[in-house]
């Protein structure tokens, strides 16, 4: 493992009963990046996260983090991993003053200046019991408490979810200040596209249990290219375009009223040849934007194709 | 830790309440009340104790584990500087206080009740909380058990609730020996208590430890050895499952084979001949009797017993009534009326218009019903005291429990003494009081009757020696006792009853020493039944029928050996049954078990052991079991082969296990399905065999796992 990486997996490999939901998961996360982590539900990212926090451990493979693998984390080492899970779980019972104070009973680097801080930023009164606050401002408290901590890893479980606007620009406020520093790291499992996008340097893509994406987020803009063609004219071929000449790295390709929106990866003069062969009344390219990228990827599997070679038609 | 202490306080101190009302109802049901008189509170609270705490420690586990073993509480709590084994002991000791408390605080509060009251209305005193307090100790074995079940990966269908089974069946012993056993049974319970919850406790925080592992099965089906705890404490769990379902369904085939009617069976005793005092072999029949709506039993046969000579038990006799069977010595040291370990229930002694009830301290406690109920006297050994006065010389045993050997006093008509370790004590009423009759240490006695108006002798055994009293009237004669009954069969059992018993008290009693025999040196040790001719005294062994000691009053004795013939009973009773079928399914340890005592019983000539006489005396059953035993055993191996495989085991690790099925039988391949996880196969592709998903290579080929294929899309630069 590289020094400069905070998380490092080999041939991660997950099965609950016989289904793998994870499988030979290579990846690492540098220092100081803030990476996301998409993918639809059960593609695995949860699984993988509780993995790498030694949570759950891999049926074969291995993942490193901090350092160590995650099967043998000390309370110091997990002491320097923050974790928030979906759903801000926080005991209801307690208040937010109680929270502090017990966050700063059971960690040993406690910031408590930036609790407050925090706390203030999502306009939460320390006094107020978890149970009266609504789900953005339980999210202030969680992500307070896991940043105050001073953690050098982040692992951030669909944090956003369910948050309003206000809540969510807080919450990505937060990461960004803990972050300023540059040596702390972020891992963000998120659906939330434009979040991860405004936050993220780098982003891996999960699919059925594989990662099919894990680049920075500029290069995986520039490296998906996209066009629409005009084939209306065209008797309909099983739900989607007859190409003479198979489109090399094609990664999504979906109706859009009578044109088709054709998405492919590291586009040369094949894919341009393939698309000149396409008998189409016109073919234009198309701006991607990173949601788009996200989508062209996401869609394949659940509509057209399997990244799975032995599921390929 | 503290902050976790805190926590697991704060968060589940909710449930005290719960637990304080609960156990409040039982202490209120407890107390002794005019519906309720009987006093014996250490019983009746252990035993209403006996379901309530362990359903309440095991319900504060479930709560306790529950929440934090969620994915969301979980990571909260476990992303901080604390360890597994840290918020394990929290959750303990929290809910230790919590479960603690709630049981405390009620039954503290019943305690000081009782001291408030002292024993003015019923007996009773605050120590008799002590036998339950110590119960729910025991009882919060089922918190760690309900948290080592919560934390199990393994299926709610499957083993996952095995680890309750030995902690609740740890807990029967304790409630046996806690319902009656006062202080001392509560002091050497505790003993044993407190080694128990330590085991729970570390058995259960192994599995917490190894509980955000979930390892796969290549690391966790691996050797036993350093972990130990949980899978020792499984294979006993699953043992115990598996005994108990086997012999309930032995149960539930005998019950459902047994005959609906009663069928009285002979049986076969000693007697003697009330006027050639010769001794003799009788068979009786027991029947019930319509017309005196109760047993009677009848001498079906019989026959006189000489050295050497061969008996038949079952030959006719001319004049049956004029044997009586041999008396049983009864020992005195056991409590005759139900007792918690501080008192005996509260009865009425025949003769007297109290109501007692005996302080296991050593004194009868009086109490007057009417007009108003209040402790009226304290019976000692020496005299009757007042209220609250415990001065006198104390009984060495329950006195009404040795009186028990004056039953033929009372069906005569009249009042029976009391009896005890120290000798026998006649009460009088009017005023109360007590008198010593025979003043010498007792281990055992019987009421032998003798010919007609003469008073029954009674026979007093101390150590080796047998003395035989005669109680005399103030004219020193023995013949002013009259039973009505007479002149009736004396095995015959009558219902009498008297409207007012004539007190002993009036006959200014004495006794004195007759005879005084040595019982023969190879029965010394043994529980004995007599019978007593003129300066002689018959002894026979129980349950042996060929031998007989003649004890001559002035000195020496006499072996009488003799043959009886044997009766067909034992190869009658032999021939195929389902229970023994059925026990070829109990595990080869309790085989070996049997074989041990049978072994044991034939070398040593052990009483009332099995012995392999016996057992080859049953051919048809013993060969049932026999080969009931090896089909069954060879379908557990079988059995526990296709297991081992399922688990991934190695073939020395299923060498092992099939041995250990043939002691274990079915518990070894159910305690494998608990201890170990199922490893899951898929085809290899380079070999095309099953091979396992949780290892690096195939095992057949060595080959390790391709890499998923894509179709050119994958995009993972460099720093990835």
């Amino acid at each position: 493992m590289s020094d400069t990486d905070v998380i490092r997996t080999q041939r991660l490999t997950r099965y609950f009963g016989g289904k793998a939901v994870v499988r030979e998961v290579d990846f690492a996360v540098p220092r100081g990046s803030i990476v996301g982590l998409l993918g639809l539900n059960g593609a695995g990212k949860t699984t993988t996260i509780r993995m790498l926090l030694g949570l759950l451990e891999p049926t074969r493979g291995s993942c490193q983090v901090l350092g160590t693998d995650s099967r043998e984390l000390t309370p110091e080492i997990r002491s320097r991993i923050g974790h928030t899970v979906e759903g801000h779980f926080l005991y209801p019972w307690m208040r937010v003053r109680e929270c502090e104070r017990f966050g700063r009973e059971t960690n040993s680097h406690w910031d408590g200046a930036f609790f407050e801080r925090t706390v203030r930023r999502f306009g939460i009164d320390s006094a107020a019991k978890v149970s009266w606050l609504s789900r953005g401002q339980r999210a202030g408290v969680s992500i307070a408490s896991t940043l105050a901590g001073q953690p050098e890893l982040l692992i951030l479980d669909d944090p956003a979810l369910g948050l309003d606007p206000v809540s969510r620009r807080a919450l990505n406020e937060s990461i960004l200040e803990f972050c300023e520093s540059g040596e702390r790291s972020v891992l963000l499992s998120s659906h939330l596209l434009d979040d991860v996008e405004r936050v993220a340097d780098r982003v891996t893509l999960m699919v059925d249990g594989l990662m099919v994406v894990n680049t920075g987020l500029d290069d995986f803009r520039q490296r998906v290219a996209a066009w629409t063609v005009d084939v209306s004219h065209q008797p309909p071929f099983g739900g989607s375009v007859r190409t003479p000449v198979p489109i090399p790295r094609l990664v999504n390709c979906r109706p859009l009223g009578d044109r088709w929106q054709i998405t492919v990866v590291d586009p040369d003069e094949d894919t341009s040849a393939a698309l000149a062969a396409i008998d189409s009344r016109s073919t234009e390219p198309v701006e991607v934007t990173f949601d788009d990228a996200v989508l062209a990827y996401l869609s394949r599997s659940r509509v057209y194709y399997s990244f799975f070679a032995e599921r390929t038609p | 830790m503290k902050p976790l202490i805190w926590k697991e306080l704060r968060e589940n101190v909710r449930w005290m309440p719960v637990g304080v009302i609960v156990v409040s109802v039982i202490c209120w049901m407890a107390r002794p009340n005019r519906s309720n008189p009987g006093g014996l509170i250490a019983s009746d609270l252990v035993t209403q104790l006996a379901i309530v705490t362990p359903l309440l420690a095991f319900a504060l586990g479930v709560v306790q584990a529950y929440r934090d073993l969620q994915p969301g509480a979980g990571a909260y709590l476990h992303h901080r500087g604390v360890t597994g084994n840290q918020i394990f002991m929290a959750k303990t000791i929290a809910g230790f206080a919590i479960y603690a408390t709630s049981i405390v605080i009620p039954i503290l509060g019943l305690a000081c009740w009782i001291a408030y009251h002292g024993m003015s209305w019923y007996p009773m005193r605050p120590a008799q909380v002590v036998p339950s307090l110590a119960y729910a100790l025991a009882s919060f074995t089922m918190h760690p058990a309900a948290m080592l079940m919560m934390s199990r990966g393994a299926s709610w269908w499957g083993t996952r609730w095995f680890p309750l089974i030995p902690a609740g069946a740890a807990l029967l012993p304790f409630f046996a020996s806690l319902q009656s056993g006062g202080l001392w049974g509560a002091g050497v319970s505790l003993i044993f208590i407190l080694p128990l919850l330590a085991w729970m406790i570390a058995i259960s925080r192994q599995s917490w430890r190894e509980l955000s592992s979930e390892p796969p099965a290549s690391r966790a089906n691996v050797k036993l050895s350093r972990r130990w705890l949980l899978p020792t404490y499984l294979l006993i769990g699953v043992t115990l499952c598996w005994m108990t379902l086997v012999a309930f369904f032995i149960e539930t085939v005998e019950n459902a084979s047994r005959p609906r009617v009663w069928v009285p069976t002979p049986e076969v005793s000693f007697a003697l001949h009330s006027a050639t005092h010769e001794p003799g072999l009788l068979t009786y029949l027991q029947e019930y009797d319509a017309n005196a709506h109760g047993y009677s039993v009848r001498a079906l046969g019989g026959d006189v017993v000489t050295q050497g000579a061969t008996v038949d038990p079952m030959r006719p006799l001319e004049a049956p009534k004029q044997w009586r069977s041999f008396s049983y010595m009864q020992p005195i040291s056991s409590t005759w009326y139900q007792s918690d370990g501080f008192f005996t229930n509260v009865n009425q002694l025949q003769g007297l218009p109290l109501t007692l009830a005996y302080d296991l301290r050593g004194y009868m406690i009086c109490y007057e019903q009417y007009p108003e109920r209040r402790w009226t006297a304290t019976i000692a050994r020496d005299a009757v005291y007042p209220p609250g006065d415990f001065s006198g010389e104390p009984f060495l045993s329950e006195p009404t429990a040795g009186s028990n050997v004056f039953s033929s006093f009372s069906s005569a008509g009249y009042t029976t003494p009391l009896l005890d370790g120290h000798g026998v004590y006649i009460v009088g009423t009017e005023p109360l009081s007590i008198s010593t009759l025979i003043d010498q240490p007792i281990d055992s006695a019987t009421l032998v009757p003798l010919e007609k108006g003469h008073a029954p002798r009674l026979l007093v055994r101390h150590g080796d020696q047998i003395s035989e009293y005669q109680f005399m009237d103030a004219n020193g004669s023995d013949t002013w006792y009259v039973d009505p009954n007479e002149d009736l069969s004396p095995d015959a059992v009558q219902y009498q009853s008297y409207s007012k018993l004539k007190s002993l008290k009036d006959f200014s009693l004495s006794a004195k020493v007759v005879h005084t025999y040595q019982v023969p040196a190879p029965i010394a040790e043994s529980t004995v039944r007599v019978g007593l001719a003129n300066d002689a005294l018959y002894l026979a062994v129980y349950d042996q029928r060929s031998t007989l000691y003649r004890v001559d009053a002035a000195d020496g004795f006499e072996k009488i050996d003799f043959q009886p013939t044997t009766p067909a009973a034992n190869a009658s009773q032999d021939g195929f049954d389902v229970t023994h079928l059925l026990a070829g399914w109990l595990p080869g340890f309790v085989g070996v078990l049997l074989a041990g005592f049978a072994t044991w019983g034939s070398l040593f000539d052990v009483e009332n052991g099995p012995t392999w006489g016996e057992l080859v005396a049953m051919p048809i059953q013993l060969s049932t079991t026999i080969i009931s035993f090896a089909v069954v055993t060879a379908f557990i191996i079988w059995f526990t082969r296709r297991v081992a495989y399922r688990r991934g085991l190695s073939h020395n690790q299923t060498m092992c296990w099939c041995a250990s099925a043939l002691l274990l039988g079915m518990a070894a391949p159910l305690s494998m399905v608990a201890i170990y996880r199922q490893v899951h196969r898929e085809k290899c592709s380079h070999c095309g065999k099953p091979r396992r998903v949780d290892t690096e290579t195939c095992e057949h080929c060595d080959q390790p796992w391709d890499r998923p294929l894509h179709d050119g899309i994958v995009m993972l630069d460099r720093a990835a």
